[in-house]
């Protein structure tokens, strides 16, 4: 390992063999269940799977962090429960998360389970990041996609515990695991059932030589003949403000802050993660290899730029951005 | 939709697709038949897969290539489903359908083309339950399937087959460019 | 003799950014509406407007209690700079006054009672308890919970007071960029609070003409205005203990007029859309977070 930990997305068992072999030192999965927060049908773990994975990966040198991360159901907190109990048994490095009452029951049920908590918990302020750590223990916090290089540098001076960064993937615009836009619509949002524009509530339509997509109805975006389409997340949108139309929330683009490593190294960043467990093999294969060469660079005094267009074509609608982590962003 | 229609409405060339159907349908059983036994071979070989598929095992997903003459009824079933041949335009409803090239649907089936970047591009069209086909998608993902699946031949023969399938449609999709 | 099955009225925080005269007659209306029992007071979304309104927060604090009213002071919900980090912080050490905390920094320093604001990822019985260790007296409930998840909560939660967001534009996101200022071609930094030409959100449409949402500074808001018109005893079933009444730019007066006739049978249902309609809201009213579904779904007519 270098000396940022570079984590990585598993969305299935082959996929987290993938993204260890191309390079990744730990990699970060889901249960097949509504405990985690990318919950599409046909993607994730099953307990057994998990083990297996999990001693796979501990062969190979790299480490296994089980994401439980969305948020417990009123009368329903079960399901957490065994998820936090799977990860115990697995031999898990470490579990990920956000809810209240999960960060209570590991804290007494397996205190020596590591904790790490999710962008969910959203905690941008060192004063929310030293209550997580005071009341549960946590290790490590993965940071809101809202905070600048120079913000994370001055957060890092103030708090104790190891932070994680996004660095590459899809960009969340609003605060995580308190965005209620995809319920409002579809009536099921990240924070409770681990989908974010869940696909039943996705369909295209050829409206006028034009491709429509809707989400539970309302239309997301158009795209004229020849031009490429994408998934209508409901904060990727086009909409009508004042009279004109813009995609007012963000532009459909992707983060890529490989520039940035040598920024996020210097503020103090344990690990940078990237985004996409619903990406597939190929996708966290060339991703893990890109970076793992860009941190490996850094390493050697040398600069990542060579690296950085290796990714281009894997942003959505082929567009990136560093996002937030330049202020120019707000 | 498709080029295959579009072609079919020109002289000439229409008359001759039109008979390929014909002929296609007609002798249909043994494809099916094929295709329907690789199906339960791999329930078989591969349960978790199908356990995997959840809600799409009882639905039926119609593949429909836009430069072939047939288009293909797949029912998982949770391993003990089938596959059926049928004409473009079988009004028959389904869950969902997936149209493209025939040699790009194939890489999808083994992952040799990215279904991601396949969509986005617009080189595939979908349309129906997404849900379903999502649970396609992502299974497809983690079972790391062959072409060779597709034979209900035994281990090593499907295996070498495999192998010259993919290396053949990898030469049909860069001429395709 | 206050009667414990009433179920009382609170004006939640002002989510929008109205000017100091507005805000002083507005409160001043309010100070003598008596189907008002509560109001919480203070600046919930963006830190740079506190400074403006402040002064006359503090004076509607001094007519609202010299009124009677329960006064609670609201802090903000996405702490941005290390201004709103020390307004917290001074909120959070507040005793003498009861506070609603928003985001979880203020849970840090807290020491005494405190309201769980509807903007806390709050969302089940676990978290609850955790907050009613750390001193939690009232949850209100977030937007997203269906009234079954409430009565879950309140069930494993004795004692908690349970607040519901029932009249207003539904807050449904928060980030660090302003889309107010975004709309009219600035940045957060140089605003010019361009958000105050919007008393009750700027309205915001899908590409083909819809109403569908609504921004207020750096918080998204739902179109549609919420309307809780639930059966009173399927709402006190839940341990519903107070209903929260968001303030819009129309007679507020009327409408929490209206909630505490529907909640003391004076009104039904029917009756309490056509009360509060009259009052000229902003939106059509919606519905479906409370029974389960999305929450875009009108109020069944």
């Amino acid at each position: 390992m270098g000396s940022i930990e570079l984590v990585c997305p598993a969305g299935s068992p082959a996929m987290l063999r993938a993204a260890i072999e191309a390079g990744a030192d730990s990699v970060y999965c889901g249960l097949r269940d509504d405990t985690n927060a990318r919950n599409f049908p046909g993607l994730n773990f099953s307990p057994q799977e998990l083990s297996d994975s999990v001693a796979w990966a501990h062969r190979h040198g790299a480490r296994v962090l089980l994401a439980v991360n969305t948020f417990a159901q009123a009368g329903g907190s079960d399901r957490w429960r065994r998820s936090l109990d799977a990860a115990a048994a697995s031999g898990a490095d470490a579990v990920i998360v956000a809810d209240l009452g999960v960060l209570a029951y590991a804290r007494e049920a397996w205190p020596h389970l590591r904790l790490h908590l999710s962008v969910q918990a959203a905690a941008g302020s060192p004063e929310a990041i030293a209550f997580y750590a005071q009341a549960y223990g946590v290790k490590r916090v993965v940071l809101p996609r809202v905070l600048s290089v120079e913000e994370i540098a001055a957060l890092m001076r103030e708090i104790e515990v190891e932070t994680e960064a996004f660095v590459f993937g899809g960009l969340c615009v609003m605060a995580e695991g308190r965005c209620a836009l995809s319920s409002y619509a579809a009536g099921r949002s990240p924070n409770l059932c681990g989908v974010c524009s869940p696909p039943e509530a996705v369909s295209y339509s050829e409206e006028e030589d034009a491709l429509v997509s809707r989400l539970a109805g309302f239309a997301m975006d158009r795209y004229a003949p020849g031009d490429p389409a994408g998934y209508p997340t409901l904060c990727k949108g086009r909409f009508e403000a004042r009279g004109v139309l813009s995609y007012l929330f963000e532009d459909p683009v992707s983060l890529n802050a490989m520039s940035l490593l040598g920024g996020l190294k210097r503020a103090g960043v344990t690990a940078v993660k990237i985004e996409g467990r619903q990406r597939g093999k190929a996708y966290v294969a060339r991703v893990a290899a890109a970076f793992r060469a860009a941190i490996d660079a850094i390493d050697r005094g040398e600069s990542p730029d060579a690296y950085e267009h290796l990714l281009t074509d894997l942003a959505e609608g082929g567009r990136e951005t560093t996002g937030a982590y330049r202020k120019r962003w707000r | 939709m498709s080029g295959w229609r579009r072609r079919s409405k020109s002289d000439g060339r229409g008359r001759g697709e039109r008979l390929a159907v014909t002929v296609l349908m007609t002798l249909r059983h043994p494809p099916e038949r094929m295709l329907t036994a690789a199906l339960r071979a791999l329930g078989r070989r591969r349960p978790e897969v199908f356990e995997r598929l959840g809600v799409a095992n009882d639905v039926d997903l119609v593949v429909a290539p836009s430069d072939f003459p047939v288009a293909f009824r797949l029912r998982p079933g949770h391993g003990a489903g089938r596959v059926e041949v049928e004409r473009h335009d079988a009004a028959r409803p389904s869950a969902a359908r997936i149209t493209g090239p025939l040699a790009t649907l194939i890489g999808l089936f083994d992952g040799a083309c990215d279904a991601d970047a396949a969509f986005f591009a617009r080189r595939i069209r979908i349309t129906g339950d997404t849900q379903a086909v999502v649970a396609l998608h992502n299974t497809l993902e983690a079972a790391e399937l062959t072409t060779a699946d597709l034979l209900p031949l035994p281990d090593p023969l499907r295996r070498w087959t495999g192998a010259l399938l993919s290396a053949g449609l990898a030469r049909l999709r860069a001429r395709e460019g | 003799m206050t009667d414990p099955t009433r179920i009382e009225i609170a004006l939640g925080p002002l989510l929008f950014h109205w000017p100091a005269d507005r805000i002083r007659d507005f409160y001043a209306r309010m100070a003598d509406c008596a189907a008002v029992d509560r109001v919480y007071l203070g600046e919930v979304v963006c830190g740079k407007r506190a400074p403006l309104v402040d002064h006359a927060l503090a004076e509607a604090a001094e007519r609202l209690t010299e009124a009677g009213k329960t006064v609670v002071w609201s802090g903000l919900a996405l702490p941005a700079t290390l201004r709103d980090r020390k307004a917290i912080k001074v909120l959070s050490a507040e005793t003498d006054a009861l506070i609603e905390i928003n985001d979880v920094s203020a849970l840090k320093d807290r020491v005494g009672p405190f309201v769980a604001g509807p903007l806390l990822n709050i969302y089940n019985e676990g978290a609850a308890q955790e907050l009613i260790a750390r001193g939690c007296v009232r949850l209100c409930a977030n937007v997203e919970l269906s009234l079954a998840a409430v009565g879950a909560i309140a069930a494993a939660c004795p004692g908690l007071e349970i607040e519901l967001f029932a009249f207003g534009r539904l807050p449904l996101a928060l980030s660090g960029r302003c889309y107010h200022a975004r709309s009219h071609g600035l940045h957060k930094d140089a605003c010019r609070f361009v958000c105050d030409q919007d008393p009750d959100g700027m309205d915001l449409r899908t590409l083909d003409g819809r109403a569908f949402l609504a921004v207020n500074g750096v918080q998204t808001l739902s179109h549609g205005v919420q309307l809780a018109d639930l059966p009173p005893d399927d709402l006190r079933t839940a341990g519903v203990t107070a209903l929260r009444l968001s303030p819009h730019h129309m007679d507020m007066a009327q409408v929490a007029e209206a909630f505490r006739g529907f909640l003391d049978g004076r009104m039904d249902a029917a009756g309490l859309h056509e009360a509060v309609a009259q009052a000229k809201p902003p939106a059509p009213f919606i519905g479906g977070y409370l029974r389960g579904q999305a929450g875009v779904e009108p109020v069944p007519s």
